[in-house]
């Protein structure tokens, strides 16, 4: 961890409707299994609500919703990820809904390619990278990113705008 | 913690206590534990400065410390100037101990110093004339301690009286300390002559009345003498000696050159018998415990406040772990389990009220505080106002207490600055000179309640109009009334200030205010009369950690509104016909309901007869309507974390008996926002708040 | 030689009791309070006044002594005890 130079990352692979997505590991507290998550009224769609993580008050995102991806309906392989970032100077668990989770790979950095322009359905600077692994291409997310209060914000005013085209989705779930 | 940062922690308390208690002897001059305060303030600081290796601090106390050495004994009597410039050298210790004594700031110790000085000459002769009890008069407080000297006249026993019952009597007072000596040792003994004389320290809450009662049958005939005396942490052995009568100030005087402790000096000189020095021990224990019990409210015990979080955090769980068994009790329907479960709710409402006794605080902590800021804030100003204060004693959780502070500091400055007139002006108007700001709190209908009054000119109801107008809060046509339009003074961007002062009216004001005061789940409300003055109400919650909430249902879905702000529930037939708030008879009353089913957009029909609780924001009435009121709910407020700051009407989550999630109502804010919606729907709306 | 102090051990009886004792100076006087049930001021001044001077040593403090004795800080009697 303390060395100079990064030779292998560690990450968790997971499905986001039919593509992989990873994150690296050292930021996973754990991995649930899908569970009853409360809607907290007027807010956008992609925050799917709250959820109860042994006492704590844990909010769950649906990056589907949040990247305008595909839904699939909730199946025994749904799962939340517990993600743990500092944001604002504050440790935050923050749970993401997977809609399946595969496995933790070691990846060389070195052949981790920089985010192509096009051809991945979401924006750029949610990524730090793209990894090929048996043959599946694997998006790598920065979480940091995604949740930063600016990105948060803008989502939180426009996403309630853009959740209007998911209706029937939520409502198939 | 290392021993600076305790020491830092500890002078922060010790200076507090030097400014309140000099703060307080301008009410009452010449209060003699008062000065003790101060005493004790300087000297404890002076000593552990020089542990810690503060040498600069340690000598400048200890010039402050000789000071209140000899006001207490009596050279010389506090003056207002000395107060100030005491005032001036405690802020002085302050920058000293937190900037770590840079040169620039030790030149001004002299400066200070000298000033002290000037004030308080160097009197070379020691005052041995002077008593050193001469604040024996002064009897303001009740709780004191009394020195009662007596000695029985030696008839006493002969003619049928006894030493017993009237002892017994003044040890009925308080806590006590009695010991007892020969009155003339060389007497030859005479059984039935009383030769005794007593001694008896007294600790009591009683008039001076109480105690001249118990002497009521003899007082001719007993020599007796009862004094107040002032309980010093180093009541001195010898000084206790002396007063016994065991031996001279003189011959004490000659002890005190020698180094050894004093009582075996006594006894090796054959001076003092081991009883006589054993009595006066006793005595300088029966001090010590005193002073120490009479500190034991203020002394505290120093947990980390992190240690306390946690704390209640397990609190949290345990009452979420307890009301999910007295639920399942209740549908299991098994009687033993019942029981258990009743059992473990009621230890559990005691660990609660018990933890969240370890967080409240008193009130009171925070108004020495306020009394300088006055004090400070009315000079600069070249107003003359004193302030009142009342519920010293009134408890808050900690936490609120700490940020209700700053709030509190704001709406001070603003009574004072644009409140009380100039003392010409109130002359003119027949008002006295010195104006009065009124800070008190006290516990009303589960809340606490915090006002802030002052007896200045009042608002200017049409100058705050206009000035809506202006910033587009109303607009010309609105039709409200003045309580109405003082409100307006905490929208944002409000500020009434003809210019800027350096006190008050920088722009951010009372919306800064009132959002603080929101952000704890508080209300405030202003009231005015113009040339009478203004009071602010503020509403705070007991605690912000667990409350009593009404459970409803909504659909599926499980809502909290917490319980101090429901008046009542009562249910109705659905108007299919009636969309958005809306407006429902209620005792007469028309008040505005809305749906909450409505209002977060939960798909679905409500049933057709309906819940609307009746809920009291300030003094307001709004309904909340629900599909189903489930019941009482100990509910533990969870936050809703950084991702949902921005959702407005909603307090908290909690976590059910089943382990699901339910958001707690913010029945205040939940109505601000369907205020907003109402007046957009209702025609001729004639309250335009704006939406947050 | 051993004195009993009376059962009521107060001014009526206080004279009487210091003759005794005074009587008896030189011996090796113990006063046996076993009996009294009764005391006041006097009778309390008796016995410090015995025990200071070392007229004689006291034994079987009562119970009513135990409890008075404190009242009129006289706790160096009960020190005596045994």
């Amino acid at each position: 961890m303390n060395d100079a130079k990064l030779e292998k990352l560690q990450i968790l692979s997971f499905v986001l409707d039919d593509e992989f997505f990873g994150t690296e590991i050292g930021i996973i507290q754990e991995v649930i299994e899908y569970r009853e998550v409360t809607k907290v009224p007027r807010t956008p769609e992609f925050m799917l609500g709250v959820t109860n993580l042994r006492g704590q008050v844990i909010p769950v995102i649906d990056l589907r919703r949040y990247f305008n991806i595909g839904c699939q309906a909730i199946s025994v392989d749904t799962c939340i990820i517990i993600i743990e970032l500092m944001l604002d100077n504050e440790r935050t668990s923050i749970g993401v809904l997977a809609d399946r989770v595969c496995e933790v790979l070691e990846l060389d950095v070195g052949a981790i390619k920089p985010p192509p322009n096009i051809g991945t359905s979401i924006d750029n600077r949610f990524i730090y990278g793209i990894a090929d692994h048996d043959e599946q291409l694997i998006v790598l997310l920065t979480m940091s990113k995604i949740f930063s209060h600016e990105e948060l914000q803008q989502a939180f005013e426009s996403g309630s705008v853009a959740s209007q085209q998911h209706e029937v989705a939520s409502e198939s779930q | 913690m290392d021993l600076v940062q305790i020491f830092v922690d500890e002078s922060f308390e010790h200076l507090q206590a030097l400014e309140e208690a000099l703060l307080e002897l301008e009410d009452s001059p010449g209060n003699a534990e008062l000065i003790n305060t101060a005493f004790r303030a300087m000297h404890t600081i002076k000593g552990s400065a020089g542990m810690v290796g503060f040498d600069h601090v340690s000598y400048f106390t200890h010039h402050l410390e000789t000071f209140f050495d000899r006001v207490r004994n009596g050279e010389f009597a506090l003056t207002a100037a000395m107060s100030s410039l005491i005032l001036e050298c405690r802020d002085h210790i302050k920058s000293l101990i937190e900037q770590q004594s840079p040169p620039e700031l030790m030149v001004q110790s002299e400066a200070l110093l000298a000033r002290l000085h000037q004030l308080a000459p160097v009197t070379q002769s020691a005052p041995a004339t002077a008593p050193a009890k001469s604040t024996v008069s002064e009897a303001d407080s009740l709780a004191g301690y009394w020195r009662i000297e007596m000695t029985p006249h030696t008839t006493t026993f002969t003619e049928g009286f006894d030493v017993l019952p009237v002892i017994r009597e003044l040890q009925g007072l308080g806590e006590s300390l009695v010991s007892y000596r020969w009155h003339a040792p060389d007497t030859p003994f005479n059984p039935l002559s009383c030769m005794l004389h007593f001694t008896l320290l007294l600790s009591c809450n009683v008039p001076r009345s109480s105690i001249d009662e118990a002497f009521m049958f003899v007082e001719g005939d007993w020599q007796i003498q009862i004094e107040k005396i002032s309980v010093l942490e180093d009541a001195r052995l010898g000084d206790l000696l002396v007063e016994n009568g065991v031996v001279s100030t003189e011959q004490m005087e000659m002890m005190l050159d020698s180094k050894p402790r004093t009582g075996e000096v006594l006894r090796d000189k054959g001076i003092a018998t081991d009883h006589q020095i054993n009595q006066a021990l006793q005595q300088q224990e029966f001090i010590r415990k005193q002073t120490q019990s009479q500190d034991a409210p203020q002394q505290t015990l120093k947990v980390p406040a992190s240690k306390l979080d946690s704390l209640m955090n397990l609190v949290g769980e345990l009452v979420i772990v307890q009301s999910a068994i007295s639920q399942h009790a209740v549908e299991t329907n098994d009687d033993k389990l019942k029981t258990i479960a009743e059992e473990l709710a009621m230890l559990t409402a005691g660990v609660r009220d018990h933890t969240f006794d370890i967080r409240m605080l008193p009130i009171g902590s925070t108004f020495g505080r306020f009394r300088r800021l006055i004090r400070d804030l009315s000079v600069d100003l070249k107003k003359e106002v004193r302030l009142h204060t009342f519920g010293a004693e009134t408890e808050m959780d900690k936490m609120v207490l700490e940020r209700i502070g700053d709030p509190l500091v704001h709406l001070l400055r603003n009574s004072l600055d644009h409140g009380i007139e100039m003392p010409e002006v109130r002359a003119e108007k027949g008002k006295p000179r010195e104006g009065s700001i009124t800070l008190g709190a006290v516990h009303e209908d589960g809340q606490i309640k915090i006002v802030i009054k002052d007896d200045g000119g009042g608002l200017n109801t049409d100058r705050i109009r206009q000035k809506a107008i202006e910033r587009g809060l109303i607009n010309e046509h609105s039709q409200l009334n003045d309580d109405h339009i003082h409100q307006l003074i905490f929208e944002p961007g409000f500020s009434t200030a003809e210019k800027v002062s350096d006190v008050s009216g920088r722009g951010v004001g009372m919306d800064v205010v009132k959002t603080s005061i929101e952000s704890l789940q508080g209300t405030i409300h202003i009231s005015s009369h113009a040339g009478q003055g203004t009071q602010i109400n503020i509403y705070l919650p007991l605690t912000l950690a667990i409350i009593d909430g009404l459970m409803v249902k909504v659909g599926d879905e499980h809502f909290i509104l917490p319980l101090s702000a429901v008046e009542e529930c009562v249910e109705s037939p659905r108007e299919y016909h009636r969309q958005g708030p809306r407006l429902i008879k209620h005792r007469g009353e028309r008040i505005s309901a809305a749906r909450l089913r409505e209002a977060f957009s939960i798909t679905g029909e409500g049933p057709a007869i309906e819940q609307t609780i009746v809920t009291r924001i300030a003094d307001e009435r709004f309904g909340i309507t629900v599909d189903e009121v489930v019941g009482q709910h100990q509910t533990v407020i969870k936050n809703l974390g950084k991702m949902y700051r921005q959702v407005r009407g909603l307090l908290g989550a909690t976590i059910l008996g089943n382990g699901n999630v339910a958001l707690i109502l913010d029945v205040a804010d939940f109505y601000e926002q369907c205020k907003y919606q109402l007046a957009q729907s209702t025609l001729g709306a004639n309250v335009n708040v704006k939406p947050h | 030689m051993i004195i009993s102090a009376p059962e009521e051990l107060n001014i009526f009886n206080v004279e009487a009791l210091y003759s005794s004792i005074v009587e008896a100076e030189g011996q090796d006087l113990t006063l046996d309070c076993g009996n009294v049930t009764e005391v006041d001021g006097s009778g309390l001044q008796l016995l410090c006044y015995c025990q200071q001077q070392q007229l004689a040593s006291l034994i079987n403090l009562s119970e009513c002594i135990q409890s008075a004795a404190p009242l009129l800080g006289m706790q160096d009697l009960l020190a005596a005890k045994d």
